[in-house]
Order: structure tokens, then sequence, then C-alpha cells
């Protein structure tokens, strides 16, 4: 009998995810005792930036979190650009503005259609050595700072920092999912700090250092994903990118599935620019071109290759069925012989074997992973969306892939 | 700690994972294989049980209606484990057993619808042969979807009259020359084809009530 091609792939496919597992589960028992660890830190100036485009409804709670954050008042100041609003975020800012000395705003004078250019306004009108980057719908913890500046303060090398990022009070089975999504991400994005493989900081709260991003040319304002991107950009300048599992920002996340697909598709335009731009430094500076980039080709490929197994299979099944019950109902033959065992039963291959021993290790990691970040708001997570998002949300991705590079293709994207 | 090792040893763990997954499934397929092998080498015993029967029937009083309930069992007893086989066969990955099992089925299926013509003749018959040749793991969707089909409407017919009708489903691309040497003789260019009888031959869907009057009024 021997492997056809479509078993082929899917035995590489489960090689690659067992080649991940184990690497996961390597990492993890290596650093168990370390991954909750931040360095000591002084207090430094710290300016934050906060790009805002259409927030009215949330800037003012996220900028009540930013000032209440366990941080030295004198050594804070946040900077708000608004990036030509059409609703009132700049009037709710200007009053924040005049109650707070180090609450500022700067009005964009024109909408630029991204987050990069108004936090590039906000990093050049910065006064101190480090930008901490804000989401307007964000609410960090108020240890975030302290726990995350020692890490740029200690190691030079460092180029920026991001923590776990938590979604804000989940209120519909949506939001319940993409919490466990996001508490995921957190875990095994800290295992991959580990290995200085951190690929994004992103948005909602991160720290850099100024003069770092002056030195690599500050936020991309072409790309859809500037906080892949400037990462990749700090990566291939040298720079390493940390995680503080220590303390996490707590962002809105979409309630409704066109505002989740919308985000994924931004999320993925945004992943795909920055591949291709960075392609060339493949096996090249460090974890950027020896994990980085061959990790992100690779999973878009094999996306893209996944589903249109998927695709040709079902394709070809629905046209055998459709074939096989026109035939039976014109010959007025039985549709299922239940007598014919050969019609109900299932005899187990090893790829079976495999792709199910694959998927309970998988899913004990991920429960094991929850369990271990211990973190109130992730204890949480009920079975339901564990498993939901174990079998079906993940298996949506690859459409969201799909129709992120073809809007990519026809060159059809915004924010 | 060099935590970049990990990168080597997640490969290495991951190499020792799939070879014994390997390992295992392959003794997996053979224990599926050893298992069909029994069940094959009684069914081997069961023809040749039935083929000396019939050979020394002139001598021990033999009668047709034995012989021919003699063939019946033989029949739907490979009928039923060539279907177990059938299972087994489509999980096999690693190793030829049940594919060369499933060509010495084949050859018993040939045996048995020589040893039926042989009673035909001997006796006057009151069952219809009703030979399947089909093709053996086929990727064109129009022949798979004809074969399943017509393996409905075979065991529909079997089912329905059940002592009426000898069934023998006959792979033909598994290159045995018997199997070869018997289907030439009847110029068929296409498969999925049903042989009723030996002498009339369905290729195109038929509406099992035409098929059954087709196959019981024939002679």
């Amino acid at each position: 009998m021997g492997l056809n091609f479509v078993e082929f792939v899917f035995f590489f496919y489960m090689f690659l995810g067992l080649y991940m597992l184990s690497f996961f589960v390597i990492v993890f028992l290596k650093n168990k005792k370390d991954l909750f660890n931040y360095p000591e830190s002084n207090v430094e100036g710290v300016s934050i930036v906060m790009p805002c485009y259409n927030e009215a409804d949330s800037i003012g709670e996220a900028i009540e979190s930013l000032l209440s954050l366990d941080y030295p008042k004198g050594k804070l100041e946040i900077i708000v650009v608004d990036d030509h609003s059409k609703d009132n975020s700049a009037e709710v800012v200007r009053k924040y503005t005049k109650k707070y000395k180090s609450v500022h705003l700067i009005v964009n004078s024109r909408n630029s259609g991204g987050a990069a250019e108004p936090t590039n306004l906000g990093v050049k009108a910065a006064r101190y050595d480090y930008i901490a980057v804000a989401d307007a719908d964000s609410m960090p913890k108020q240890d975030a700072l302290r726990k995350m500046i020692g890490f740029l303060q200690n190691d030079n090398s460092v180029g920026a920092v991001t923590c776990s990022v938590l979604v804000k009070n989940p209120e519909n089975n949506l939001q319940r999912i993409q919490a466990v999504e996001y508490s995921v991400i957190a875990f095994t994005r800290k295992l991959l700090d580990m290995v200085d493989a951190v690929y994004v900081t992103p948005g909602p709260f991160a720290l850099y250092r100024k003069k770092t991003l002056f030195e690599v040319g500050l936020f991309d304002t072409k790309n859809m994903t500037q906080d892949i991107e400037i990462v990749w950009r700090l990566l291939s300048y040298g720079y390493k990118a940390r995680m503080c599992l220590a303390t996490s920002v707590y962002t809105k996340s979409p309630s409704k599935f066109k505002g989740w697909f919308r985000q994924r598709i931004r999320w993925n335009i945004g992943g795909t620019q920055t591949l291709l731009k960075y392609t060339p430094l493949t096996l090249k500076k460090g974890m950027l071109g020896a994990f980085v980039i061959p990790f992100f080709a690779v999973s878009l490929s094999l996306g893209l290759i996944g589903l249109s197994l998927f695709s040709y299979l079902l394709v070809k099944r629905i046209l055998v069925t459709y074939f096989v019950t026109g035939y039976s109902i014109y010959a007025d033959v039985a549709l299922v012989h239940f007598q014919n065992l050969q019609d109900v039963t299932f005899v187990p291959s090893l790829l079976n074997y495999f792709g199910f021993a694959l998927f309970i290790l998988g899913t004990y990691f991920t429960l094991y992973g929850l369990a271990f970040i211990k973190d109130k708001e992730l204890g949480k997570h009920k079975v339901f969306n564990i498993s939901f998002y174990m079998i079906i949300y993940l298996a949506l991705y690859p459409l969201v892939l799909i129709v992120s590079l073809y809007k990519f293709a026809r060159g059809k994207y915004s924010w | 700690m060099n935590n970049k090792n990990a990168f080597w040893q997640a490969l290495i763990f991951t190499i020792i994972i799939f070879v014994v997954g390997f390992i295992f499934g392959f003794f997996l397929e053979v224990f599926r294989g050893d298992k069909m092998e029994l069940v094959l080498l009684n069914s081997e015993i069961n023809l040749l049980d039935e083929q000396l029967r019939a050979n020394t029937g002139d001598y021990f009083n033999i009668t047709c209606n034995e012989t021919k309930e003699g063939l019946f069992n033989f029949a739907d007893r490979i009928y039923y484990e060539a279907i177990k086989l059938e299972k087994y066969e489509n999980s096999e990955r690693f190793s030829e057993t049940l594919f060369l099992i499933h060509k010495r089925y084949d050859l018993l299926r040939m045996m048995l619808w020589s040893e039926s013509i042989k009673a035909k003749k001997e006796c006057t018959s009151d069952f219809h042969t009703v030979v399947y040749l089909y093709e053996y793991d086929i990727e064109d969707l129009g022949k798979q979807s004809k074969q399943v089909f017509f393996s409905r409407l075979l065991f529909d017919l079997k089912t329905k009259n059940p002592d009426k009708i000898l069934l023998i489903p006959l792979a033909v691309n598994t290159e045995l020359d018997s199997v070869n040497l018997s289907v030439r003789n009847y110029n068929i260019s296409t498969y999925p084809v049903i042989i009723v009888d030996e002498k009339k031959i369905f290729i195109d869907v038929i509406k099992f009530d035409d098929f059954e009057r087709e196959v019981l009024g024939s002679k």
C-alpha cells in the first residue's frame, strides 16, 4: 500500500506538530522556575505613547489606568496622539490634559490609517529615554511598568519588552474563547522568550528604549502590524525582545465574529508583509533568520497546504457521495448498508493513532500551561471554551489566512 | 543553561517517537495480517474440502443440492471475510501483507467461479453466478462512485435472494493470470463490470428491479 502524497503531507504535519510540542515541553521543563522572574529595576522616566483613533468610549478609562500605574508620577508622561478621529476622542483627552500635567495631546493633521504614524509622532515628542506604547482600549496592571522596565535597564541587547496580553472582561463566548487563546499565547510566548525568539510586542502595552527606536528607524508606517515589524527590525539589528510573564495588560477583544475576522485579517496581512520584507534574512541575523522567519514561513505554507488538501479530500468525498447517492436513488437501492459493516465501521491506521496521540498531548500541554500560569483570570476558563478553542477555533485559521492572502494579493486592505 | 539546545533535543525526541511509532505501526499491520491469514487459511481449507467433495461426489453420492449448499456457504463466508479484509487494507501503510492476502482471496474467488461453472454443468442449476469485476485501489472518482454503487446494488440483490445468487467479487488489476485470462474472453474495456451466468454483462447504472429481473431471468 505505502503512503500516498496526502498521507505523506499529514505525517509531515504531525512531525512538525510533535516537534513544536516537544520543543515547548523541553523549554518549559528547563525553565519552569524562572518563567515568572523579572529583573530588579530603577526608577527612570518613561513616556507612554498612546495612539488613538475614534476611541472616545474607551480612551478615558485607558488614561486612568495609566495614571494609576504603580510608578512615581513625576517620572511618567502620557502622550496621546489622536490620528484625526471623527469622534470626540480629542475632546476627552483634552479634559485630562487640563487636569494632569503629565498628560499631553498631539492631534495628527491627517488620518494616517494606522497606529504607526501617530506612535512615531508620540515617540518624537517624548521626554524620557524609555517609551511605553499602549493601546487606547487597553489597561495594564498597576505593576506592569515596574516589572517590565528592568529587562531594558539590565541588558543593553534588549530592545523591547512585552507582557501577557489578556482579554478584558470577556462577556460572550467569542470573547471567552479569545481569552483562552490569549492565555495560551502568553504562555508559549514566554517559552519562546527563553530561546530569544519573541517575535512581537503587541500594541496593548510594550516597552522600548527611545534611542533604539530611533536607531532602527521607528515604526513602519506601511505595515499593518507595526508591532510585529518593529520586533523583527530590532532582531535584525541584533537586539532581543523579552517577555514578562509576571504582569499583564487587559485589552478589549472583538465581541462579534465580523470584528474578530477583520482583526485577524489585519494581523495576517501585516504578518505576511513582514515576512516578505524579511525573507532575505532567512538563516541570518541570529534567531530572526534561524527561527522566527522559518517558523512564520512554515506556518503560513502549512496552513495553506493543509487547507488545500482538506478541501481536495472534502470535495472528493462530496463528489463520490453525490454520485453514489444519485445512482442509488435512481436504482432504488439502500443508501447506507448498516449490515454491511464497511459503511459504518472504522479501522484506525497509524496515521489516525499518531493524530489522536498528538491531539491528546497538545490538549494536555495546553491545559497544563493554563493551569501553570495560575493567574486568577486565566483560571476561570471553562472546559467548553478550551475544547472549542482547540477543535473549532484553531481550525478556522486557514480560512482567515486564505482571505488575508487574497486581499493582500489584490492590495485591498486597510486598518 | 543553554535553552537553544532545546531545538536539537526536540528534534531527536521527535525522531525517536516517530521511529517507535513506525515500528509500532509495522507490527500492528503484521498483527492484522496474521489475523487475516488465519481466517484465509480456514477458507482455503474450506475450499479444498469443497473441491474434494465435488470431485468425489460420484463415488459417495453427494447430491447437487449439497454441492450448491457448499458453494454458497463458501462464497458467503469469503464475501464477508473480504469485507473485513478491505477495512484492514484501507488502514495498511507499511507492509504489503494484506494486499497479498487480498490476492490470495481473489484466487479463492477465481476457483469458486470455476467450481460454480463446473457445478452448473454437472447439475441442473437453480442459482445464478454474479461475478463483479472491479479495480483495486483506484483514484478515478467516476469509477470509484460506480464501484460503490455496484457494491450496494449487489449487496441488496444478494440480501434479497440469498439462495439464488452466488456473488463473486473479483479485483481485475492485481496481476493474477487466472483472472486476466478468464476476463479476456469477455472483451471488457472498462470497469467496473458485472457478469451474470458467464453471459450477460452489465456496465451501466441500472435500476434494481430491472437488474434483478435480468439476473433471475438469465439462463
